[in-house]
């Protein structure tokens, strides 16, 4: 019950329209997204729209994730919150998984937009041709969302400088996910990163659901199969993370 | 004496508002960081209109990145004084309050001219952009015409930033708008005729077509393109110096300024 109660206070929180901080993210940026690429398909005849229409959306679900699940612990941690959580009557790992449940489902918020905005403003197709089975892509990419969400948010309350580096990481991710650019089409190196990443699989799930691709089932169980791998490890770290402020009332042991 | 007073002065608002007090950090942020932007802009716009058009797009976000530089730079000095409590206190101070802009604006001025030049290089170096010797008086007249455009409407928008409670709302707005209408990444031809007149009287879209002349993308005119950016800077000066004009004497006769926000 407290779970739902959390969730739904997240959800409420972040969709609010006095949060300014996120309006951007979530309203304004795949408006700047898709005003780019409705322009330049223009310059080229025959490119493939849908996927970057999609593109668009997966950038604004990436930005909003990053910034929100990453910053939700430290958040907590500046406004010297955290102790409290510890003392809750929830454990860590539920107030964590609530909140990168909550940021992921509001980054489909943010897909839904970008595909009412490509549509209806822009007149771009968005070119989905089995609603059903790209629902189901987009659940899966929502669960590596979130188990991705989880970790930022261990790593940034971790290692307090990388909330310096957020932005820094922000595009890196994007481009080794492939996002714009096929993985297979990466160097060695980044496409062994690219492999372990969870969303790189739940992306190129999206995709090949959108071209009807007969691997799009193997993607998708490779992409809930690696994301289950992360959540397993990510339960692990909370709960040694909750130990160790138990008993240090810090976390500067981490 | 004057001059150590004068550079003293710029120091101490370096060190008050500046944030990237740690050459780490400044090599992140204003290296690695514009890599970054250009590199996604370069693989967005590769992937949708071809490899063709990656030199007209980092060239593009060249500009765009140093004038996206400086409107920060200049707002958060503004934001910064606002924060503290100091903004009433420039204009109580018995310097005029436009020459207290002034030596606080050298600091953003010098860090978007960097951030200009690391560009270019990074262009020339990482995306094997030749670097056009032979246009380099051209190119020496951009720096000083954008740079000039730049200022004078970073301290417009700076001042008109204070009307709002949030100030990075407005300011993501911006620059995202700046991003879609000053032909950063597709030529500004392409925008519907309303657009067009927009983009043609915001900073940076002259600069970056004249830029993209003297790289020989396409075939424009320089010295126009760079007249009509100095024109456009010229007005967003006066228009800044009305407004903090305007600023101080209103916060004379209140005695406070936006002390409701």
């Amino acid at each position: 019950m407290n779970f739902f109660f959390l969730l739904v206070r997240e959800l409420k929180y972040f969709t609010n329209f006095q949060n300014k901080m996120y309006q951007f993210l979530l309203f304004f940026q795949p408006l700047m997204f898709l005003a780019i690429v409705y322009f330049l398909q223009q310059m080229r005849g025959g490119v493939n729209v849908e996927k970057f229409v999609v593109a668009s959306a997966l950038i604004s679900m990436w930005s909003y994730v990053l910034y929100s699940s990453g910053s939700a612990l430290i958040a907590q941690k500046w406004s010297d919150t955290l102790k409290l959580l510890i003392a809750a009557p929830v454990s860590l790992f539920q107030v964590i998984l609530t909140k990168a449940i909550s940021n992921a489902f509001i980054a489909l918020l943010s897909m839904i937009l970008s595909f009412v905005y490509a549509r209806f403003i822009f007149q771009l197709p968005v070119g989905i041709q089995d609603y059903g089975l790209f629902f189901l892509s987009v659940l899966v990419l929502l669960f590596s969302l979130s188990v991705v969400g989880m970790i930022l948010a261990i790593v940034f309350v971790a290692f307090q400088n990388v909330f310096d580096y957020q932005n820094l990481i922000l595009i890196p991710v994007l481009l080794i996910c492939g996002v714009f650019v096929p993985v297979d089409s990466l160097p060695w190196v980044f496409r062994a990163i690219a492999f372990v990443i969870p969303m790189t699989w739940g992306i190129q799930g999206v995709y090949e659901t959108l071209a009807l691709s007969p691997q799009m089932f193997t993607t998708m169980g490779i992409a809930l199969l690696i994301s289950v791998v992360y959540f397993l490890l990510s339960v692990l770290i909370i709960k040694r993370m909750e130990m160790v402020l138990r008993n240090h009332g810090s976390l500067g042991a981490i | 004496m004057i001059l150590l007073n004068k550079f003293g002065f710029t120091y101490l608002s370096y060190k008050a508002l500046y944030s990237f007090q740690t050459l780490r950090l400044f090599i992140l942020f204003r290296i690695l960081d514009p890599f970054m932007h250009y590199l996604f802009f370069a693989t967005l716009v590769s992937a949708i209109a071809g490899p063709d058009y990656l030199s007209y797009v980092v060239l593009g976000n060249v500009v765009f990145y140093t004038g996206r530089t400086m409107m920060i730079n200049f707002m958060s000095m503004f934001r910064g004084e606002r924060q503290y409590g100091t903004l009433e206190l420039n204009i109580a101070s018995p310097t005029s309050t436009f020459v207290i802009i002034s030596r606080k604006a050298i600091v953003p001025l010098l860090d978007g001219l960097f951030v200009l030049i690391v560009g270019l290089i990074i262009a020339r170096l990482l995306f094997g952009i030749e670097l056009p010797v032979e246009q380099f008086g051209y190119l020496l007249l951009l720096f000083v015409v954008t740079m000039f455009s730049l200022l004078s409407f970073s301290l417009l928008f700076a001042c008109v930033s204070l009307l709002f409670s949030n100030v990075n709302l407005f300011l993501n707005f911006m620059i995202a708008s700046f991003q879609v209408f000053c032909g950063v990444n597709f030529s500004v031809s392409l925008l519907p005729g309303p657009m067009e007149a927009v983009a043609r009287v915001l900073p940076l879209t002259n600069s970056i077509e004249a830029i993209r002349s003297i790289y020989q993308l396409e075939n424009n005119a320089i010295r126009p393109l760079l007249l009509n950016e100095l024109m456009v800077g010229a007005a967003y000066f006066i228009i800044a110096l009305i407004l903090v004009n305007v600023m101080e004497r209103l916060a004379r006769r209140q005695g406070a300024l936006f002390k409701n926000v």
